[in-house]
């Protein structure tokens, strides 16, 4: 598309597949978007709270057909924040001292 | 660092000791505000109310005062393992990279993986993360696990003990 379009060589010189930098960018291009699913997985997964039992088809999206929302667990839901920053917290409060810096 | 800790102080289960109260402490403050300050209003404001099946219980609630309780010991207790993982492996990235996989890897895991619901429940049942937060749990059937709320917390203690004890040795024996 670029070659048609007037971005030809000398000036725009047509990038070789196998060419280190180029090779790196292709894979990298990929792993980002890997990366970046990942990280929507595992927010997605973080946000969202999995009934114990699965085996109730019928109840998705029809809040009249499901047992109530557990209201409590979902406003302590930041819990999952919190537990992060707990673990940062004591983490670094134990390990600090054997690699400082 | 270290060697000038237990140079100035060498009993060395003292040291421990002090590092996993004054982590302790300074999570459950802050968690305790959290937990009671922050969620309750945010979730009213945002429109999830009683006549959408979001019932809000009763500040008087047994069930709501242990859920509120159990998170804030639930962090208490994850200080405390994190405390003796990071004494186990020292390395401070390899540390918290050990506490989260293990907190969230069985998790991502139940989520991803397609299974019986035998085996679910298994799973769930031994994972410090789900089953420390069926603690929250005030509609039957809706936990992040198949126990007890103060089973599930009970769990997560145990962990908390193992993870202490294994820590707390291994900062005893090893060279500094």
């Amino acid at each position: 598309m670029q070659t048609r379009n007037g971005y030809g060589p000398p000036v725009y010189p047509t990038p070789k597949i196998g060419d280190p930098a180029v090779l790196r960018a292709i894979v990298g291009t990929a792993v980002f978007l890997a990366l970046i699913a990942l990280l929507s997985l595992a927010l997605g997964t973080i946000f969202r709270r999995t009934a114990v039992s699965i085996d109730k088809p019928g109840c998705k999206g029809d809040p009249d057909g499901c047992p109530p929302h557990d209201t409590t667990a979902i406003m302590l839901s930041g819990v999952h924040f919190g537990q992060i920053a707990a673990i940062v917290l004591a983490v670094a409060l134990m390990s600090a001292e054997f690699h400082p810096g | 660092m270290i060697r000038t800790t237990l140079a100035m102080n060498p009993r060395r289960a003292t040291v421990f000791t002090a590092k996993a109260v004054a982590a302790g402490i300074t999570v459950l403050v802050t968690a305790a505000i959290g937990a009671v300050l922050v969620g309750r209003p945010l979730l009213s404001g945002k429109g999830l109310t009683a006549d959408l099946g979001y019932p809000t219980l009763a500040l008087s609630a047994g069930s709501l005062r242990r859920a509120v309780f159990g998170t804030v010991l639930y962090l208490l207790l994850v200080a405390l393992i994190s405390i003796g993982v990071a004494a186990a492996i020292r390395h401070p990235g390899a540390g918290i990279g050990t506490m989260l996989f293990n907190f969230s890897g069985p998790y991502l895991i139940t989520v991803l993986v397609p299974m019986s619901t035998s085996t679910l429940h298994h799973i769930q049942d031994a994972s410090p993360m789900m089953a420390g937060l069926s603690v929250q749990t005030t509609v039957a059937g809706m936990g992040t696990s198949s126990l007890h709320p103060w089973t599930g917390l009970a769990v997560l203690a145990a962990y908390a003990a193992g993870a202490l004890l294994l820590g707390g040795i291994l900062f005893r024996i090893r060279d500094a």
